[in-house]
């Protein structure tokens, strides 16, 4: 059978589409995780949090966001060396990200540990956001594979397109989440 | 890369050898294995024991799920191209492509078909246990601790068959056909939706080996938070179930809104299409909220109970907030794809246009737009105030309104019509007798005066069958009988169809009713054993649940036999003008052998004014 | 599969046998129905009106409760006896063999969908202030009153223990739950476990008994009564919470004022023994734990099981 051509939007209109529906999801997902913490603690936060590390904290995703952008304007100029720096880079601040999180939880325990109402919903909310950054480098891991073996070609440039989308979801999610535990 | 699976020139697999199915169960097998020993690791690490049951079922858990989508398939015909290496296409021939990970919306329509006509009859068979157990009073069969995780299982694998039977089976098989689509938008999200089951299905059971739990479906703490381990598989299969509706739902809402065929406005949308793309915005949303709550639930269960435990400052109610807020658009998920059928079968039997299909759409997004406001009334009996009560309240009755507007365009729709009485028929008008009665009920649970003295006895019972069975699974049914002959190019046969409907319905109204009076009367729910002065009533009950069982061994016949050796179908055997009939029965691989264009209403009956849709087929030389 | 052609619907063909019958406009249909619609309606208010589906009703505040019910059932019969009206006539009406011939193309009818709409907006709307709202405060209004007496219910996986903290009286599962009759009684519930329900079907009202807070309701009896006559009056805990929850119940008895405070003086002294009333079987049932399972925490089932 020939594939006829069916009238329906092209692949990335289509798949655009999704990812933000997939994204509107997770904004629930997180909404109602925040609301959460206004359930539990109203507007009381611990003395022992450390709001610089969470500053620290947002200026690493942020930049994070950044070095990606630049990656992606690389790619779009067809440099992919530039790509490529700019997904290591942003997966390097990503990691460094989880690693000052995983410092600051060890610090955490012993200030409002996880049997405390603040301490249990502080480690629900950063660590679902952690999953998901996670998530978000082993996607980025992906295209710098896919960009080594020379498969994210302007064909597969959606791939990247969404990869990048959903790291800048996560870091507004992050935004949300330092304003609603650190500053509220 | 391209949306079609044909025409990529990507090579084939899986035609021979054991399918994908069993590979995926050994990967599976491995990857729980790894995780186990990763947490008893880490545990040994951190100085802990190494061996905790909870943790290294979690972890585990986690493993081998992404071991059993490797290996159905995934790791071949998408996680390699992550790798930037080459994928391949699952396409198997005959009976083997439904046992792997195959991206053909006709293929995991049946899947989703048979599965959950697989599981609503292990649940159902659960019930019969139950209806002995309540047959007398006293010990019948298993006691007090039996009969609760017994009932538990019953509630959680039929809510499960609700909110995913119907769109699992007909949202995948029709709804792309009724859009005059060659797939939906996301062939391989689509498989992932389905092979998200088996692993419930294996947790469901698994849970039974480590005790089951005793929380019924919804699953409230503190003692959700106590309770035996099988507790814990509780919630990973409710979780596994969500991840696959909100999967599901993003291709759903994709398809409808990105994939409708030239021509097909949003007035020219057929209404079960209209039913399935809102079920998707309401599973698309809220599902979250439960994996929340049950995430809280978990985690107090392994880390010591911050989130619900009193003495540790955490709050038991906060769990009924966040879990009523996704259940209740839920029980809506329940109920608007079988409206939809039910909606999208009347106008060819009775051989008219939908009545007021504009307010028939409306009903349906008005119902979703209210559902998203009323969570609070399955708590009118904690402590939720007064204003909220009365909030509560009136979003509750509100929604009476867009659902009583599916009764208008039905009883519309049958007004003078040409009512042809084949079984899909017979379960369409069954259910507007049902869900008046399941509805109407509702209303009294609304009523907070009322509430307060019903809440959480039979009358409960009561109204959710008639909703969720009512509605639900006799629009399951409803479909069924109508799409057979499309889905499988034979009829059922009539006369077994007007048995199986005429047991179900008689049984289904004997068991439900008299339940009415049973909860005003003091049974109280999730009781093994009950006072003696109710024990006439519920051994009527009981062996009127029998009977009503019994009517499935009519259906399964039917089906079996049909499905082999039935009439051949045609391409349109009821005379229907929806584009799902506009091609042979089963559909070619692409759906339809041309291009589908629409040109008019899809329920045009009695006008001779253009055609819903026309296929302008390559030869035809059309353009 | 017999070929059926589609006829197209056509007012003017003299052969549409069914169109003929029916009159062009359908009025007579409509009236027929409307009869039917008034039937069924009679007939559902005289078989609500007419019948008592209610347990024996014994507290003040209960008659609330019965007055909504009564009335959302006065109110649904003629929703519902208008849908199954349409229905049964329409099926009765116009069921064929075959259809040779679409019906009359009605897509929508203004006027009766925008009535439709309007009327049960205003139905719902009803419904929301009497019986909901009206009743509503009414029991809060009720909750506030000053109480004659207080009792202090704690629940128990899976019993009662009873305090009347006025009185001095503390009361560790016992085997029935006394009241006076006429007197204004708020319980104060509460749980040291799992989330249980205060329900006694001929009180009506229910509270749930949550861990880590307090719930009220308040309660006047009105009617002399015992378990042992009348299953109405039994504490009966209405949310699951495990195991014994099916017999986490506590036969209530509703005396006179006098009797209650010889009652009480005797029962200062301690847990009571007894249990008449609470024969139901197979009572050590509770007690098995079901079929062999292992059952977390103190699966040891019921306490109440154990003196019977
Ligand atoms: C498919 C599932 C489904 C559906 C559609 C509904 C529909 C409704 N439900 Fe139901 N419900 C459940 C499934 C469902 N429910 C389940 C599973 C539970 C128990 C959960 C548990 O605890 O385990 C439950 C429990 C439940 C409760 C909590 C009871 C308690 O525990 O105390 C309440 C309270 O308000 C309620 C109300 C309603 C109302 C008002 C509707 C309305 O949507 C009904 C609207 C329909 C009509 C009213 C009929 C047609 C309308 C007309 C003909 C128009 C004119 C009518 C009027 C204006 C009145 N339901
Ligand atoms: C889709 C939803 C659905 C369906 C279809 C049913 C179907 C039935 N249910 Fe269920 N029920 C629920 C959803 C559903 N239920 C929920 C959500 C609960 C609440 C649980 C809770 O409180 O948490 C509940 C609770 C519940 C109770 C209350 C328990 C309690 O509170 O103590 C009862 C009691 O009678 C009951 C009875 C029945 C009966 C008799 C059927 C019948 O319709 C079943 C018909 C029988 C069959 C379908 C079996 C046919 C079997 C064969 C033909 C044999 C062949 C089988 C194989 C080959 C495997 N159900
Ligand atoms: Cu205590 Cu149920
Ligand atoms: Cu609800």
């Amino acid at each position: 059978m020939t594939a006829h051509a069916h009238a329906h939007p092209g692949y990335r209109e289509l798949h655009r589409y999704g990812l933000w529906l997939f994204i509107a999801s997770e904004a629930f997902l997180f909404a109602v995780l925040l609301a959460v913490r206004f359930f539990f603690t109203g507007l009381e936060k611990p003395e022992a949090l450390n709001i610089p590390l969470g500053i620290v904290l947002t200026v690493i995703l942020v930049s994070s966001s950044f070095t990606l952008h630049r990656g992606e304007k690389a790619a779009a100029a067809g440099d992919q060396a530039g790509l490529r720096l700019g997904l290591l880079l942003t997966m390097g601040l990503g990691v460094v990200f989880l690693v000052i999180v995983g410092f600051e939880w060890a610090a955490g325990f012993a200030e409002f540990p996880a049997s405390t109402p603040y301490g249990a919903v502080f480690y629900l909310i950063t660590g679902t956001h952690a999953l998901h950054l996670l998530s978000g480098l082993l996607v980025l891991y992906s295209l710098y594979l896919q960009d080594k073996r020379g498969v994210l070609d302007e064909a597969n440039r959606w791939k990247l397109e969404a990869g990048a989308l959903y790291w800048h979801f996560i870091d507004v999610i992050w935004l949300s989440v330092f304003t609603t535990l650190y500053v509220l | 890369m391209a949306t079609t699976i044909s025409g990529t020139g990507a090579p084939t697999i899986g035609s021979r050898g054991l399918p994908f199915a069993f590979r995926g169960l050994l990967w599976g097998a491995v990857g729980f294995l790894l995780g186990a020993l990763l947490t008893a690791a880490i545990r040994v690490l951190l100085g802990y024991p190494a061996f905790a049951l909870e943790p290294v079922v979690v972890v585990g858990y986690v493993f081998g799920l992404s071991g059993w989508f490797l290996g159905v398939g995934v790791w071949e015909t998408w996680a390699k191209g992550w790798l930037g290496r080459e994928t391949a296409v699952y396409k198997p021939e005959g009976w083997r492509r439904y046992f792997g990970f195959n991206m053909d919306h006709k293929v995991i329509g049946i899947q989703y078909g048979v599965t959950f006509i697989a599981l609503f009859l292990i649940a159902g068979l659960l019930a019969m246990f139950m209806r002995a157990e309540l047959m007398e009073t006293g010990r019948t069969i298993f006691g007090p601790a039996g009969y609760n995780r017994v009932m538990s299982l019953h509630g959680l694998m039929m809510v499960l068959v609700a909110v995913t039977a119907v769109p699992g089976a007909f949202g995948n098989y029709i709804m792309p056909l009724q859009l005059g689509a060659e797939d939906m938008a996301f062939p391989r999200l689509n498989a992932l939706s389905y092979w998200f089951w088996p692993p419930v299905a294996i947790l469901l059971l698994a849970s039974q080996f480590v005790g089951g739990w005793d929380t019924g479906w919804t699953g409230y703490v503190p003692l959700a938070v106590v309770n035996r381990p099988g507790q814990l598989f509780y919630a990973l299969a409710f979780i596994t179930a969500g991840l696959s509706s909100v999967v599901a739902a993003v291709n759903f809402v994709t398809t409808v809104v990105k994939m409708r065929a030239p021509g097909m406005t949003w007035r020219r949308v057929p209404i079960f299409t209209w039913s399935i793309l809102l079920t998707g915005i309401l599973s698309l949303l809220f599902t979250q909220a439960v994996a929340v709550a049950l995430t809280m639930t978990i985690l107090d269960r392994i880390f010591g109970g911050a989130f619900f435990d009193p003495v540790m400052g955490g709050l038991p109610v906060l769990y009924q907030h966040i879990f009523w807020f996704y259940s209740h658009p839920a029980v809506y998920v329940m109920v608007l794809p079988s409206l939809g059928v039910l909606l999208e079968i009347l106008p060819p039997f009775s051989r008219k246009p939908l009545f007021g299909y504009k307010w028939a759409v409306g009903g349906i997004i008005g119902i979703s737009a209210l559902s998203a406001t009323v969570w609070a009334h399955h708590m009118f009996t904690t402590d939720i105030g007064l204003e909220s009560k009365i909030g509560f309240m009136l979003t509750t009755e509100a929604i009476s309104v867009p659902t009583g507007l599916i009764f208008l365009s039905a009883v519309g729709t049958i007004w003078r019509g040409r009512l042809w009485l084949k079984t899909p028929m017979l379960f369409a008008l069954a259910i507007v007798f049902n869900f008046l009665i399941g509805g109407v009920t509702g209303v009294f649970l609304s009523d907070v005066p009322a509430d307060v003295t019903l809440q959480d006895t039979f009358w409960v019972v009561a109204h959710f069958h008639y909703t969720i069975v009512g509605a639900g699974i006799f629009g399951l049914f409803a479909g069924i009988y109508y799409w057979f002959p499309k889905m499988t190019g034979r009829m059922l046969d009539e006369r077994l169809g007007k048995i199986h409907f005429w047991m179900m319905f008689l049984g289904f109204n004997l068991t439900f009713l008299p339940m009415f009076w049973l909860g005003l009367n003091g049974m109280n729910r999730r009781i093994a054993d009950y006072q003696p002065s109710l024990e006439g009533v519920n051994t009527f009950v009981s062996l009127a649940g029998f009977f009503l069982g019994a009517s499935f061994l009519f259906f399964l016949w039917n089906a079996i036999v049909s499905w082999r050796k039935g009439e051949p179908a045609g391409d349109n055997p009821w005379g229907s003008r929806t584009l799902e009939w506009q091609t042979t029965s089963p559909p070619p691989e692409l759906n339809f052998d041309g291009e589908p264009e629409v040109t008019g209403d899809p329920y045009g009956y009695g006008t001779d004014g253009p055609a819903h849709a026309v296929v302008h087929t390559e030869t035809g030389g059309d353009e | 599969m017999t070929t059926l052609t589609w006829g197209v619907y056509d007012p003017d063909d003299k052969l549409s046998v069914l169109e003929r019958d029916m009159g062009s406009d359908g009025r007579r249909d409509i009236v027929a129905t409307g009869v039917l619609w008034a039937i069924l309606t009679a007939l559902g208010e005289w078989a609500v009106l007419g019948t008592n589906m209610l347990p024996t009703l014994a507290s003040r505040q209960g008659e609330e409760v019965d007055g909504a019910f009564r009335l959302l059932m006065i109110y649904s019969v003629p929703v519902m006896a208008l849908v199954l009206a349409v229905l049964f006539y329409s099926v009765a009406r116009w069921r064929v063999e075959t259809p040779e011939e679409d019906g009359p193309p009605i897509a929508d009818h203004k006027g009766f969908s925008r009535g439709w709409f309007i009327v049960s907006s205003a139905l719902a709307l009803l419904l929301f202030i009497h019986p909901g709202l009206t009743g509503l405060l009414a029991l809060a209004e009720e909750a506030e009153a000053e109480p004659d007496l207080v009792v202090e219910l704690t629940a128990v996986q899976w019993h009662w223990d009873v305090s009347f903290p006025e009185h001095g009286v503390t009361m560790e599962n016992p085997p029935e739950l006394v009241l006076p009759v006429g007197a204004t009684i708020r319980f104060d519930l509460t749980s040291t476990d799992v989330i249980h329900a205060f329900w006694v079907p001929a009180f009506r009202l229910k509270q749930d008994a949550i861990p880590g807070q307090t719930n009220s309701v308040t309660i006047t009896p009105t009617e002399v009564g015992s378990y042992g006559e009348d299953d109405a009056f039994r504490l009966q805990c209405a949310e699951l919470c495990g195991t014994g929850h099916a017999r986490m119940f506590l036969p209530v008895r509703v005396v006179e004022q006098a009797e209650f405070q010889q009652w009480l003086s005797g029962a200062g002294m301690g847990p009571m023994e007894g249990m008449e009333g609470m024969d139901m079987g197979e009572g050590d049932d509770m007690g098995e734990g079901g079929d062999g399972m292992d059952m977390s925490g103190d699966g040891d089932g019921m306490k109440m099981g154990d003196e019977g």
